[in-house]
């Protein structure tokens, strides 16, 4: 693992990894109209999923009718949650395609009312210089991830975000291996792109130093 | 660009490309892993990717979730109310459900009204058909047949209301709303609420209560 960096993620897959039986009883109880047990999916998982309909949607109130859409249809279909992969998987995938149909409902409609401007950036005159450019890189990551169609910013966020396996993504967006693996590698390119035209791209650490 | 892509101990380059996104998020299996780092030790066109990745990664993350508001209790009611919906479809279950349905309101009405018949007359004179009611009840409310005592808790909590007197012989029960004071505007909202609900099959203001109605 010489090029990686210490993962400050790992401690909480281990948590949820251990979760995942509990998780499975939960949704058995859901099924039978436990209320209780819905409830404790519903805050488990409340903001993960408002956190990936944001990154698919700028739309706020979409954002939200998301989650509840998400949450209903987590009742109605608990009996058929077979456990064969993740609850956070499950879910997810769940969001996904709610999310999408909004989308394509809302597109349908003026384009104009649908999505909000970007929000203002920071005023990054007043940091220090040493922080600049990072912020500056993460800035344009920023604008560049906007420029790319939600099916290529889910794939991001799953991977990075949610730290999925590329099998899992493949599950939750419901496509091939490869597919995945294609999405994100044009995702990639489009900000490899955007990067360089930017000239004052300059990675925070040069990998070739490490021996 | 990658000085060993013909070795038979890594896979290409380009196959290693494609992975590295899951290398760096750790959950290649095993044997991809291995091939990753083999890979990685000669081909600095891929290190170059990884601190590419990094920064993507650590933007990713940067990024706080959306301000989002608790709907628990409305979702709560909306599922319920959706899975009533689902039985419907199916004349077996929904006759269980009626059946269901009607034990707990001969039950409530044995618990809190003990002199009421259950049985629903007209519900066009929902307040003849009362007794005494509580003087902080605001609403009177007939629920449809086909609900269950869970959808009628989910529907009260969303509403933050509770039931202090009924079912009445017309079937209606006297509401109050907890902890908070109910205005003509909020009346009228909860009113709209319950109207719209397909769980609820009649809602009125209570007599000598100040009119529904917003003045403006
Ligand atoms: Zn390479």
């Amino acid at each position: 693992m010489a090029y990686l960096s210490p993962d400050p993620s790992f401690e909480w897959r281990m948590t949820a990894s251990a979760k995942t039986e509990t998780e499975q009883a939960l949704v058995r109880r859901v099924a039978r109209g436990d209320v209780e047990a819905f409830e404790a999916i519903y805050r488990r998982y409340r903001l993960r999923v408002a956190r990936f309909a944001a990154r698919l949607t700028r739309h706020p109130d979409i954002v939200e009718e998301v989650v509840n859409d998400t949450m209903v249809v987590v009742w109605q279909k608990a009996g058929r949650f077979r456990g064969r992969s993740k609850l956070s998987t499950w879910i997810l995938g769940i969001a996904y395609r709610i999310t999408l149909k909004r989308l394509r409902e809302s597109s349908r409609r003026t384009r104009a009312e649908v999505e909000l401007p970007l929000e203002p950036q920071s005023s990054e005159a007043d940091e220090p210089e040493a922080r600049l450019s990072r912020s500056q890189s993460r800035e344009r990551i920023r604008q560049a991830l906007l420029r790319l169609s939600p099916k290529h910013r889910a794939v991001i966020e799953l991977t990075f975000f949610e730290e999925l396996s590329y099998r899992e993504i493949a599950e939750v967006v419901g496509c091939p291996h490869n597919t995945v693996k294609t999405r994100m590698f044009h995702a990639r390119r489009h900000l490899r792109q955007v990067l360089e035209d930017g000239a004052s791209f300059t990675p925070s650490r040069r990998l070739s130093d490490v021996p | 660009m990658c000085p060993d892509t013909a070795s038979p101990r890594t896979p290409s380059h380009e196959s290693c490309l494609e992975l590295l996104p899951w290398y760096l998020n750790q959950t290649l299996d095993a044997s991809e892993r291995l091939a990753v780092e083999t890979h990685l030790e000669d081909c600095s066109a891929c290190r170059d990717e990884v601190v590419l990745l990094e920064t993507l990664q650590s933007s990713v993350r940067a990024v706080e979730p959306p301000p989002i508001r608790d709907r628990f209790n409305e979702v709560l009611a909306r599922a319920a109310s959706s899975r009533i919906r689902a039985f419907r479809a199916s004349p077996l279950v929904r006759w269980l459900v009626v059946g269901q349905a009607a034990a707990i309101a001969t039950l409530l009405a044995i618990l809190l009204w003990p002199t009421a018949t259950t049985r629903p007359g007209s519900y066009q004179t929902l307040s003849n058909a009362g007794n005494v009611e509580p003087s902080d009840a605001v609403l009177r409310v007939v629920f449809d047949e086909r609900a269950t005592d869970l959808d009628v808790r989910a529907l009260l909590e969303s509403i933050d209301a509770q039931i202090v007197a009924g079912p009445n012989t017309a079937g209606a029960y006297s509401l109050r709303i907890v902890g908070r004071p109910v205005d003509d505007r909020e009346r009228t909202k909860l009113l709209e609420r319950l109207r719209g609900d397909p769980l609820v099959r009649f809602a009125e203001a209570m007599r000598g209560a100040p009119s529904p109605e917003p003045e403006d």
